[in-house]
């Protein structure tokens, strides 16, 4: 378990916890970042903001969108930028790359 | 057809609702053909847009929320949606969901459901989902949830005849659906005790909520709502019922709140699943090919120092023919006309002539470069490059505890501070955004520019374009450094986190970015047509009339006669305050003017130094060196901006705050101009 702001760019991640406090974990909730979550990391720098895309359910079976590949991951949020803050406070586990 | 005679009474409301760039202005223009008002929602300083739609005779009002993302107390805006729809019961609440980003918009248009709004969808966008690869199910969307779906391209005018009817007959018949997501038998069983408690208790406030909806925020601890039942008779019998209700499920979901609106959450992204068909693979977007190099680690800042430069020298060398024209025929022809009118009194032609018309004119000089900045401001926003920005520039922001929001309200503050001022509500946080409305004034406007040209111009002769760029990027340190200084003195308290959502690149669509162009321009007028006007009014006064009465409009004329002014006493005043830059009192006279807007010391300046804008280069090369002039620009960068801004912060954030904007600033200019006169003169410059 890694805070977002250490994962690698290009890493598919999953989200296990967000330590944060109730206004920002709400806010991170609406914007579809929660337990369990898939995110891709668009790009990372360090001490800096990260970019992250949300990503399908990987617990899904039933997505709809899977027509013609057995495609694991879809892109189905748009892009969220997240400060050095805010990624330091989401726990994720790599779980792929592409 | 009731329903006429109520529209004619003016009782039929419809409410625009949705997230942030989904193109909601466009839509409310085109309902209303553009024709709007505005005014402030009650308790903030808010805008509050209202517009008519006609409707094969009828008449609706149409009142534009705020784009949010749900229905929480997290920001002002999303307060002020809520209560507009609880309290003024809106007739019909258009919710208009952005194709592209389509389990966001669901998000709210289900938080609308819950609170019992009366909903009709606008599916928005959906040419640019089809360029994305997905096709949208609106049919099943609509069977889902049960209310009307319109399909509709803003851009375009496609389907807003549609979205017209669907309103229009929704006014009739209700589409409520207030169960739209189940959350599992051990909640729902509580949300129920709940409700019929509420209904017993609380009948009152049941019939201004859905009772449903009452019970869920209680149970996610909604601090409006548990505020507004703990006033009531019964309240803290409920409040211990809701106490229960919250301990004994706690134990089998955990955290309650994160439960309900995760909950909540995946009921969108299942809809959103159930009704997205995928049609194209696409491996690449255009989105990750720009977003790779557009932010990439290295590129980025230089690239984004590039488009800066495109944009600055776009609305200067585009403008540049029209600028020429208005400044002939306002200041010139209209001027000597006006001055020569026989028949009325001399000074009420130098009134109209040297005070109203060389005011008005002075500001509408700018008014060709200001619209071309945001135009292509627009523009960058529009394709959503302006989001990155804050991207890359937020590592270095962050250094001075600012967030990378902060960023646009300092671009916009290069074409003009007042919208600037305003950009600033887009931060969440109250602190920050206070701190960002304070420092946005430190970005140099258009109107200082002037100023630069002809001082740089005439005392730095080659390295005048140095100067002034040099001023540019002071501006911004000194922002940055203001920026730090005020989150550790009085705006304490951890940064609270900077999340932005990027939107996808779009090719831009034109009449959102005309829209935007116009509504910061409408903002520059309005100032030029109020404070700049009775600015230049009250310059005129000071420089004709003095201790010893009216002097005459020769007073304009002539230097001798224009030292005995008002202009003239005050400006020797100030002289002895600014001694050591060793500053004129012309030119001191002319700082005093700038206070109303910086468009008018140059003119002042030429004015006091009696040679008219043209020469008046000759008469700075010998009142200024090198270093003096240097130190006057500073001072003219940094010192208030103008009337006008110090009154968009009041109105943003509290006359406590403007003044604070007022005293800080012009104590930092004395400061800066102090510093550069004197370090200059320690390596030797006069």
């Amino acid at each position: 378990m890694i805070p977002l702001a250490f994962a690698q760019e290009g890493a598919i991640v999953r989200v296990i916890q967000v330590r944060a406090g109730r206004g920002l974990v709400r806010r991170l909730r609406e914007l579809g970042i929660f337990e369990n979550q898939l995110l891709r990391v668009v790009k990372s720098r360090g001490s800096g903001p990260t970019i992250v895309e949300i990503l399908s359910d990987g617990s899904n079976q039933m997505c709809s969108m899977c027509t013609s590949t057995p495609y694991l991951y879809h892109r189905v949020g748009g892009r969220v930028l997240l400060g050095f803050g805010v990624s330091m406070k989401i726990f994720v586990e790599e779980v792929g790359n592409v | 057809m009731k329903i006429v005679n109520d529209v004619k009474l003016g009782r039929i409301k419809i409410a625009l609702a949705g997230i942030p760039n989904v193109g909601k202005s466009l839509i409310f223009n085109r309902l209303t053909g553009g024709r709007a008002w505005v005014g402030n929602w009650p308790g903030v300083t808010v805008e509050k847009k209202v517009g008519r739609l006609k409707i094969n005779n009828n008449e609706l009002e149409v009142v534009d929320l705020p784009g949010i993302y749900s229905l929480t107390t997290y920001s002002v805006d999303e307060l002020i949606a809520r209560n507009f729809i609880v309290e003024e019961r809106p007739d019909v609440v258009v919710c208009i969901l952005n194709a592209v980003n389509l389990e966001r918009s669901l998000y709210l248009a289900i938080s609308l459901l819950e609170l019992g709004a009366n909903l009709v969808l606008d599916l928005n966008m959906i040419d640019l989902a089809e360029s994305e690869g997905y096709e949208i199910d609106y049919k099943k969307l609509q069977s889902i949830l049960k209310v009307p779906v319109v399909p509709t391209i803003a851009t375009k005018g496609y389907g807003i005849d549609e979205l017209k009817e669907a309103i229009l007959s929704a006014t009739k018949k209700r589409y409520a659906n207030v169960e739209v997501v189940n959350y599992g038998i051990d909640v729902e069983k509580e949300i129920k005790r709940l409700e019929l408690l509420l209904n017993e208790l609380a009948p009152e406030l049941c019939q201004r909520y859905p009772p449903r909806w009452i019970a869920i925020k209680l149970l996610e601890g909604d601090e409006d709502i548990l505020s507004k039942v703990s006033e009531l008779p019964y309240g803290s019998r409920i409040l211990r019922e809701v106490e229960r209700s919250k301990k004994f499920l706690e134990e089998k979901v955990g955290d309650l709140e994160s439960y309900i609106t995760e909950r909540r959450y995946r009921k969108a992204l299942e809809i959103a699943q159930q009704v997205l068909k995928r049609v194209k693979e696409l491996k690449v977007t255009i989105t990750d090919l720009l977003d790779f190099v557009l932010t990439h680690r290295v590129l980025g800042m230089p690239i984004a120092l590039s488009i800066m430069y495109l944009l600055f020298r776009f609305s200067f060398e585009v403008s540049t023919p029209l600028v020429d024209i208005i400044d002939i025929s306002i200041n010139t022809w209209l001027h000597d006309w006006l001055l020569n009118i026989s028949g009325l009194p001399e000074f009420l032609r130098s009134f109209l002539a040297d005070g109203i018309i060389r005011g008005i004119g002075s500001v509408l000089v700018f008014l060709p470069v200001i619209v071309f900045f945001f135009l292509g401001f627009a523009l960058l926003e529009d394709v959503g490059y302006m989001a990155r920005m804050a991207f890359i520039v937020d590592k270095i922001f962050h250094k001075f505890n600012l967030p990378g929001k902060a960023v646009i309200p300092l671009i916009i503050g290069f074409g003009c501070n007042v919208p600037a001022v305003m950009a600033t509500r887009t931060i969440e946080d109250e602190n920050e955004r206070k701190v960002a409305a304070l420092i946005a004034p430190l970005s140099s406007c258009n109107a200082r520019l002037p100023v630069y040209v002809v001082i740089a111009g005439s005392v730095l002769k080659v390295y005048a374009g140095a100067a002034i760029l040099s001023l540019y990027v002071l501006g911004i340190l000194l922002a940055l450094i203001m920026g730090w200084f005020f989150r550790k003195a009085i705006f304490k308290g951890p940064s609270t986190g900077f999340i932005l959502e990027l939107p996808p690149y779009l090719l831009p669509r034109f009449s959102n970015v005309l829209l935007k162009t116009w509504e910061r321009t409408k903002r520059f007028l309005f100032k030029a047509g109020t404070v700049i006007l009775l600015g230049v009014i009250v310059m005129w006064i000071l420089s004709v009339s003095g201790p010893k009465g009216y002097l005459g409009s020769e007073a304009l004329e002539n230097p001798e006669i224009l030292e005995q002014s008002w202009a003239g006493v005050l400006g020797h005043a100030l002289a002895s305050i600014f001694a050591p830059m060793r500053w004129d009192w012309r030119a001191c006279a002319a700082l005093l003017f700038g206070f109303i807007a910086k468009e008018t010391v140059v003119g002042t300046m030429g004015v006091l130094y009696g040679v008219g804008e043209e020469r008046i280069r000759e008469a700075i090369m010998q009142s200024f060196t090198p270093l003096t002039g240097y130190a006057y620009m500073a001072f003219v960068l940094i010192y208030v901006p103008c009337l006008a801004t110090i009154a968009a912060i009041r109105n943003e954030i509290g006359l406590k705050y403007a003044l604070l904007a007022l005293v800080y600033e012009i104590i930092l200019a004395y400061l800066v101009a102090l510093s550069i006169v004197g370090i200059g003169h320690l390596v030797g410059f006069r």
